[in-house]
């Protein structure tokens, strides 16, 4: 078992609607997450803004939920292999392999815990946390591990 | 494997198993079909066949609709390559929800350092060549799990809770993307080679990852509310793409038509005397 590594946390704020009809799930969804980086751990946290990566994961400390990111950790062709250019009207090959992806990550009980406290205005912070990287992943790849567009928080009643 | 042998002369299907239920013999067999296929330098040879997941060739699908049909293909074909080695030999899948594997980790199979009779283990790492390797690239495999009690190895409840889902494909909250991450914490959780896209196939580890991964897609195609399952016609007749193979989605979903089956357990019959 190797050591861990936690670059910067993101520090997002959702706004929860003030009249939140009855839902039986609730996700939080990250659009135009990339993988070209280091496979990461993603940690969550709600209101709880200085989390990192030695926050217990329990409800008391906010966390939320978390996902992993399996991801490419550099480019391991010839110059140029990983470039995305717009795709040509005849090129007709499978979608780029480093296509940003979409990830919903169930977060109900935490976001019925707020709720449940009257809590509307949510800080959201993202905790990469990476697990002993092997050397040859970049190291300007590091510093930043989840990037991704946008961020949102879907119900389904 | 040679029960399995029988079958497949017998018309039926060879049967993947756990690998913790495996005998002596089915585990120094699996490991001679492994150890032959090292051996090869060419088109049926553990480089070529796992350079197609990742470097060089770089034709895994994931984080796309159909990475479980693609890598049911991939897991035929080098299933297929090993059974030219040993008659019969299949992939036996790790159960990362099994009580052994949250209480000890990576199977002994995998993580001991030889076989019984003193020669290296071949599921324990293999070597890497890739055309024009570049200084500090991987020329062998390696592994740096996390604890057994970690959050990212899953649990029943979370195979559980995929198999519940009755539809499959592109939305995130579909079966497919739902499992995609407990996959990926998985390959996360290993660390090392598996942990990155473009290398984790050169890890043994990887076929029982991944058989594991074609066994819940197999539990959720027979559970009895996806049975009759209405495949868009339009997904059936995507092509995979795998090399040395022309499946499209629609020739990978019944799985005795590629000649295997998943087995919890089997209890030969004695003959009987008299």
């Amino acid at each position: 078992m190797n050591a861990t590594t936690s670059p910067p946390t993101i520090r997002m704020r959702l706004q929860l609607p003030a009249a939140q009809r009855p839902f039986h799930r609730a996700d939080l969804v990250f659009l135009g997450l990339e993988h070209a980086g280091p496979s990461v751990e993603v940690r969550i946290f709600f209101n709880a803004p200085d989390a990192d990566a030695s926050t217990p994961t329990t409800a008391s400390a906010g966390f939320a939920g978390f996902f992993s990111i399996f991801a490419h950790g550099g480019c391991f062709g010839d110059e140029g292999h990983c470039d995305m250019p717009e795709r040509r009207p005849t090129d007709l090959r499978p979608a780029y392999a480093l296509t940003p992806f979409s990830k919903h990550v169930t977060v109900t009980e935490a976001v019925r815990r707020l709720i449940a406290d009257g809590v509307h205005d949510v800080s959201v912070t993202i905790v990469p946390v990476l697990h002993s990287v092997p050397p040859y992943v970049p190291e300007d790849l590091l510093a930043q591990p989840v990037v991704f567009e946008r961020l949102s928080i879907v119900f389904y009643q | 494997m040679p029960a399995n042998a029988d079958r497949l002369a017998a018309g039926s299907v060879a049967l993947r198993k756990d690998i913790y239920g495996l005998t002596p013999d089915e585990l120094a067999a699996y490991r001679e079909a492994i150890q032959k296929v090292m051996q090869r330098t060419d088109n049926k040879g553990y480089n070529y066949l796992a350079g197609i997941h990742g470097v060089p060739q770089f034709l895994c699908v994931h984080h796309q609709w159909d990475w479980l049909p693609w890598h049911r293909a991939y897991l035929y074909l080098f299933e297929q390559c090993l059974q030219d080695q040993v008659p019969g030999v299949t992939i036996p899948w790790w159960d990362w929800t099994s009580a052994d594997a949250h209480a000890n980790g990576i199977p002994p199979a995998f993580a001991d350092a030889t076989t019984p009779d003193g020669q290296p283990n071949p599921l324990l790492m293999a070597q890497i060549q890739v055309p024009n390797p570049q200084p500090g690239w991987p020329t062998a495999t390696s592994r740096s799990p996390q604890s057994p009690d970690s959050q990212l190895l899953p649990t029943n409840d979370d195979v559980q809770s995929c198999l519940g889902i009755p539809f499959f494909d592109s939305d995130p909250t579909g079966f497919s993307e739902a499992f995609a991450g407990f996959h990926d914490n998985v390959h996360v959780w290993v660390g090392g080679e598996m942990g990155q896209v473009p290398w984790s196939s050169y890890d043994p580890l990887f076929w029982s990852h991944h058989c594991m991964v074609d066994r819940v897609f197999y539990l959720w195609q027979i559970q009895p509310s996806n049975a009759s399952f209405a495949w868009d016609p339009q997904l059936l007749s995507t092509a995979l793409g795998v090399p040395g193979t022309t499946f499209t989605v629609a020739d990978i979903l019944d799985i005795t038509k590629l000649g295997y089956g998943y087995a919890s357990a089997e209890v030969v019959a004695a003959t009987q005397e008299g």
